[in-house]
C-alpha cells in the first residue's frame, strides 16, 4: 500500500523535476558591460573568502593561482584564507602557496578556533575582518576560474543592484563518476539555473564563486549553520526581497575522485537541501520565489522515491503478466489508480529518455561534447543518486562531510 | 515553436487561416470535416481514450496506427462540437500547417535569399489539393510533413555547419515523426546512416553516441505493443495489418511498394543537400520517380492509389529544386519545371478523385460513425477481425479485446447486452477471412453460413443502416424492442449501465435530425434497406 502511494508522489516529483529540463540549453545569462570598465577609483573594495579544510597542495595552489590572475585592482582585493584550528597540513600548504598572493594582494590567513563547519569558519572570518567592503565572494579549494570573473560580477552588481550573483560552476573529473557528475553540473548550469532565474528570479547558490552583498549576510546574522549554507543563505536573501543575477563566467572545480567521495558529497547536498525545504516553506516570501527554490530542493526526494517506485512498478507489471490481474489488489485496477500506472510507465520510458536527451542536448556543441557516450550511462548514475538519497535521510546535520578530491 | 521574426509569425497565421477556410467550406457543405474512413477513425480512436465512460483507457490508442495524432486529438475530443464535426483535427492540423510554412520558409531561406523563390514555394505547397485536404481534416499527413520539414531543416544545418546541437534538435523532431507515420522510420534510418558516416569520416567517434536520438520513437512503439498487447511486433503481426490493402496484394507489389517508399522517403528528405548546380538533376530525381510512381500505380494497381500521399512532402521542396535548375539552360529548366508542376497537379488530382472521392457532398461510413458518439452508453458488437474497420466506430463496442464477454455475445447477441451489431458485407474472400482467423462461432460466419442462426438473429435485430465507403460495406443492425428479447443482462449490467430502449429511440431521432440538417439534402435513402 505504501509503495503504491509512493508511486503517486513519485510521479508528481519526477514530473516536476523533468519539467526543469524543458528549458532550452545555453541561454545567455547576464553579461556585464566590460566595454565601460570603471576606473580603479570607482571600483569598490572586495572581500574574498577561501575556506579550506583538509586540502591537498594542488587544491590550494589552483585557487590561489586563479585569484592571482584576476584583473581586479590589486589594492582593492582583500583575500582571506580560512583554515580550521588543528588542520596543520592545510595551513602548511597555504603558507607554501601564499606567495602567489602576498606579492600583490592584501592576504591574511585566518585560523578558525570556533568550529561550526564551513558556515562557522566564514562567520568567524567575517567577525575578525576590519576592512570595510560592500561585496564579498567565496571560493573553495581547487577552484579554477576566469581572470575577469570578479570584475564581471562587481560591475553586474553595480549596474543592476544585485545582492547575489552566481557564475556557472562546473565540477569536472576524469573518472567515470567524475564525468557523470560533470554532465550533471553541465545540465544544472546551462539549463536549470537559467530556467529558475528566468522564471522565478531566484536560485540556490553554491559555494564556488558565490558573490553576495556583505550587508545582506550581516543583517542575517551570518551564514546559517547548515550543510548547504550557501543555498540556505539564498533563501534568506530572497525572503528579504534581494535581487539575484547570473553572470556569464565559469568556475571549474575538481570533481570527487572516487565514487565514495561523490557519495559523501551527495549525502551532504541532499541533507542540506532537505533542511532547506523546511526553511523555504516556513520563510515568508512570495510563492513564486518559494517555487524557484523548492523545484531544485525536491531533487533528493525525487531520487529517494524513484528506487522503491520502480521496484513496485516493475513488480506490479510482472505479477500482472505472470500471475494475472486477479493477483493485484482490486483498488489498484480502479479507474482512479490506473492512470497513475500509465503515468508511471510514461515516466519510466519517456521521462528517462527525455532526460538523457536533455543531457545530450546540453553538451552538444560544447567543450564537453566528447562526454556524450557517458550520457547514455545516466540511468545508472540516477540509481546511484537514489541510493545516496536514502543514505542522506540518516545523515546527521552537524558533521560536514568534506569532499575528497585527493589526486 | 519559437518564431524568429514577425514574418514567421504571419506565415504561421496564414497556415492556420488556410486550414480554417477549408474546414469552413467542408462544414458548410457536409456538416463535418470527415473526408474519409481514416479521418473518422483517427477522431474516434482519440475519443475512445478519454470520453468512453468506464472504457476510457490509453490502450484504446491501439496497435496499428501510430499514436501521435490520436494523443494530440484526445483532449480536444472532450469538447463535443470538436469531436462530432472533426474540427479537433482541424485545430491540430491547422497548427501543423502553420508550422510547415514556417519550416518551409526556413529551409528555402537557408538555401537561397531570393524572396520570389520563398513565396513561390509557399504558393506551390498551398495550391496542392492534398495540402487542402490534410490541413483541415483529422489526418496524419500534415503533422508528418511538419515533423519532417523541421527535422530536415535542423539536419541540413547539422550537415552544412557541422553542428551537433542541430542534429540533436533534428533527432527530436524525427523522434516525434516516427510516432506519427511509419514512413518516418525510413527517414530516421537514413538520417542515422548519414550521421554515422559523416562522424566516422571525420574521426569523431564520440559523437556516435548521439546517433540513437531519432530512433527512440520506434523503440517506444515496440515497448507499447509489448506492454499493452503482449507482442512488441503486434502492430505488424496483427490481423489489422493483414487487412491493410497493400499487404493483400502480391509479394511483387509489396516489394515494389516498399522499395519506392524507401527511395522517395530517403531522397526527398535529402533533397536540399543536392542543391548545387552540379547535382541539380539529382535534386529533382525524387520528383521524377514520384511522377513515375503515379503512372505505374494508376495504370496497374489502382487500389494502391492512396499510397501516393507518401510522396506528398515533395511539394514544398519543389521550388528550391527549381532554383537550382534555373542555373541550367532555359530550355531544360523549363521542361523540368513543367514536369514538376504537372506531377503535383496530376497526382493530387488523382488522390482526391480516387481515394477521397467522398471529399465533398457524399455521405459515407463516417456519417454513420458521427452519430454513434451521441449514444454514450450504447454497446456495439463488432467482428473479431478487421480492427481497421472497427476503429471507424466508437469504443463502446464489444470486440476481441473483451475476451469471453465478446465470445458470449458473438454466439448469441440476442442474449447479451448489445444494442447494435455491425456486420461487414463482402464477397466470399472476405467472409473466408473471418472464418479462418476467428473462432468458428463468430457471428459474421454464422450470419452468412448458418441459416437458423441468422433467422434467430433477424428475429431480434433489424437492419437500420447500410453504408458504403470506398471498398467496404457495413450493415448496422439494431436491437428490436428490448422487451421482446430476453437480454436481462442488458438491463442490469452495472458496468454498462445503459437502457437499450432509450438508446434506440435517441438513435432514431439523431439519425433523422442528421439527415434533415444536411445542406445538400438527403442524397440517398439508406435506412431500412434489405439485406
Amino acid at each position: 500500500m505504501s509503495f503504491a502511494v509512493d508511486l503517486v508522489f513519485s510521479n508528481i516529483f519526477f514530473t516536476a523535476s523533468t519539467a526543469l529540463h524543458l528549458a532550452p540549453p545555453d541561454r545567455i545569462t547576464e553579461e556585464s558591460d566590460l566595454t565601460q570598465v570603471p576606473t580603479n577609483d570607482q571600483l569598490p573594495h572586495m572581500l574574498v573568502l577561501v575556506p579550506l579544510y583538509n586540502e591537498v597542495p594542488q587544491a590550494v595552489e589552483e585557487t590561489f593561482t586563479s585569484l592571482a590572475n584576476q584583473n581586479y585592482p590589486k589594492e582593492k582585493l582583500h583575500i582571506r584564507g580560512i583554515v580550521e584550528d588543528g588542520d596543520d597540513e592545510t595551513k602548511e600548504y597555504v603558507e607554501e602557496s601564499k606567495h602567489l598572493l602576498t606579492d600583490y594582494y592584501d592576504f591574511e590567513l585566518v585560523v578558525n578556533t570556533q568550529g561550526g563547519m564551513k558556515a562557522g569558519a566564514m562567520n568567524f572570518a567575517l567577525d575578525q575582518e576590519d576592512v570595510d567592503t560592500e561585496y564579498m565572494v567565496i571560493y573553495d579549494g581547487d577552484d579554477d576560474f576566469e581572470a575577469d570573473q570578479i570584475m564581471k560580477m562587481v560591475i553586474l552588481a553595480e549596474e543592476n543592484d544585485h545582492d547575489a550573483i552566481m557564475p556557472r560552476v562546473y565540477r569536472v573529473g576524469e573518472s567515470l563518476s567524475g564525468k557523470l557528475l560533470t554532465l550533471d553540473t553541465h545540465v544544472w548550469n546551462t539549463k536549470i539555473l537559467p530556467f529558475l532565474y528566468e522564471r522565478f528570479g531566484v536560485f540556490p547558490q553554491s559555494g564556488e564563486g558565490c558573490f553576495i552583498r556583505r550587508s545582506v549576510v550581516e543583517e542575517a546574522g551570518g551564514f546559517p549553520h547548515t550543510l548547504t549554507e550557501d543555498a540556505m543563505m539564498s533563501v534568506d536573501i530572497a525572503a528579504n526581497d534581494g535581487s539575484f543575477g547570473l553572470v556569464e563566467s565559469r568556475v571549474y572545480e575538481q570533481a570527487p575522485t572516487s565514487l565514495k567521495g561523490q557519495f559523501t558529497q551527495r549525502l551532504r547536498w541532499n541533507r542540506g537541501y532537505l533542511t532547506c525545504i523546511r526553511h523555504t516553506l516556513t520563510t515568508d516570501m512570495p510563492w513564486r520565489r518559494k517555487l524557484g527554490f523548492l523545484l531544485p530542493f525536491i531533487a533528493p526526494i525525487t531520487s529517494l522515491l524513484t528506487l522503491p517506485t520502480w521496484i513496485f512498478f516493475i513488480g506490479f507489471w510482472v505479477v500482472a503478466l505472470v500471475g494475472g490481474i486477479q493477483l493485484i489488489a482490486p483498488w489498484m485496477t480502479s479507474k482512479w489508480y490506473v492512470p497513475f500506472l500509465y503515468w508511471s510507465a510514461s515516466l519510466a520510458f519517456l521521462g528517462n529518455v527525455f532526460i538523457i536527451y536533455s543531457y545530450m542536448q546540453t553538451i552538444a556543441g560544447t567543450d564537453f561534447e566528447e562526454y556524450a557516450p557517458y550520457a547514455l550511462l545516466a540511468p545508472l548514475y540516477w540509481l546511484f543518486l537514489s541510493i545516496a538519497a536514502f543514505g542522506s535521510v540518516f545523515k546527521g546535520t552537524k558533521k560536514w562531510g568534506r569532499t575528497d578530491r585527493t589526486r | 515553436m519559437i518564431f524568429r521574426n514577425s514574418f514567421e509569425r504571419r506565415l504561421f497565421g496564414v497556415g492556420v487561416a488556410y486550414s480554417a477556410v477549408v474546414a469552413t467550406i467542408l462544414l458548410l457543405v457536409n456538416g463535418h470535416v470527415f473526408t474519409s474512413m481514416d479521418s473518422t477513425s483517427h477522431t474516434y480512436i482519440a475519443a475512445a481514450v478519454v470520453r468512453n465512460g468506464v472504457h476510457s483507457k490509453f490502450a484504446n490508442i491501439g496497435t496499428v496506427w501510430l499514436p501521435m495524432l490520436h494523443i494530440l486529438l484526445a483532449p480536444l475530443t472532450l469538447f463535443k462540437p470538436l469531436y462530432s464535426t472533426g474540427l479537433a483535427g482541424t485545430i491540430v492540423n491547422g497548427i501543423a500547417t502553420g508550422g510547415v510554412l514556417v519550416y518551409l520558409s526556413r529551409i528555402v531561406t537557408y538555401i537561397t535569399d531570393r524572396k520570389d523563390v520563398l513565396y513561390g514555394s509557399i504558393i506551390l505547397f498551398l495550391s496542392s489539393g492534398m495540402t487542402a485536404l490534410y490541413a483541415a481534416t483529422p489526418m496524419m499527413e500534415q503533422l508528418s510533413i511538419f515533423f519532417g520539414l523541421s527535422g530536415v531543416y535542423y539536419f541540413l544545418r547539422y550537415w552544412k555547419e557541422d553542428s551537433m546541437p542541430d542534429f540533436v534538435l533534428s533527432g527530436a523532431f524525427i523522434f516525434l515523426g516516427t510516432l506519427t507515420r511509419y514512413g518516418f522510420w525510413f527517414v530516421a534510418a537514413a538520417f542515422v546512416v548519414a550521421m554515422v558516416t559523416k562522424e566516422l569520416r571525420r574521426k569523431r567517434q564520440h559523437n556516435l553516441a548521439f546517433f540513437h536520438l531519432p530512433l527512440w520513437g520506434g523503440c517506444l512503439w515496440f515497448v507499447w505493443n509489448g506492454a499493452i498487447f503482449g507482442n512488441p511486433f503486434s502492430f505488424f503481426a496483427s490481423k489489422t495489418m493483414e487487412l491493410s490493402v497493400w499487404l493483400q496484394t502480391s509479394l511483387y507489389s509489396r516489394v515494389l511498394f516498399l522499395g519506392v517508399l524507401l527511395l522517395i522517403g530517403g531522397l526527398s528528405f535529402l533533397l536540399p543537400f543536392f542543391l548545387t548546380r552540379k547535382n541539380a538533376p539529382l535534386a529533382i530525381a525524387p520528383a521524377v520517380v514520384y511522377a513515375m510512381y503515379v503512372i505505374s500505380y494508376v495504370g496497374n494497381l489502382h487500389g494502391l492509389l492512396s499510397n501516393l500521399r507518401y510522396g506528398y512532402v515533395l511539394f514544398g521542396l519543389l521550388l528550391p529544386s527549381i532554383v537550382a535548375l534555373r542555373r541550367m539552360n532555359k530550355r531544360k529548366s523549363t521542361i523540368v519545371v513543367a514536369l514538376l508542376v504537372l506531377s503535383v497537379i496530376v497526382s493530387s488530382g488523382f488522390v482526391l478523385t480516387g481515394v477521397y472521392s467522398d471529399f465533398l457532398g457524399s455521405p459515407g461510413v463516417q456519417e454513420l460513425s458521427v452519430d454513434q458518439p451521441e449514444l454514450p452508453n450504447a454497446v456495439i458488437l463488432l467482428p473479431i477481425q478487421g480492427i481497421h474497420d472497427m476503429e471507424h466506430y466508437p469504443k463502446q463496442y464489444l470486440d476481441a479485446y473483451d475476451g469471453q464477454e465478446w465470445r458470449r455475445a458473438s454466439r448469441t447477441p440476442w442474449n447479451s447486452n448489445v444494442d447494435f451489431v455491425v456486420i461487414p458485407a463482402g464477397g466470399e474472400g472476405r467472409i473466408k477471412d473471418y472464418r479462418d482467423s476467428g473462432p468458428i462461432d463468430g457471428f459474421v460466419w454464422n450470419f452468412f453460413r448458418n441459416e437458423s442462426w441468422r433467422e434467430t438473429f433477424l428475429h431480434h435485430f433489424e437492419l437500420v443502416d447500410n453504408v458504403e465507403s470506398g471498398r467496404a460495406t457495413y450493415r448496422l443492425y439494431k436491437r428490436l424492442d428490448a422487451s421482446e428479447t430476453n437480454s436481462t443482462s442488458a438491463r442490469h449490467n452495472p458496468k454498462r449501465g445503459f437502457c437499450c430502449t432509450d438508446n434506440l429511440a435517441r438513435y432514431s431521432v439523431l439519425r433523422q435530425e442528421k439527415w434533415d440538417s444536411r445542406p445538400l439534402g438527403r442524397i440517398s435513402q439508406r435506412i431500412g434497406g434489405g439485406d
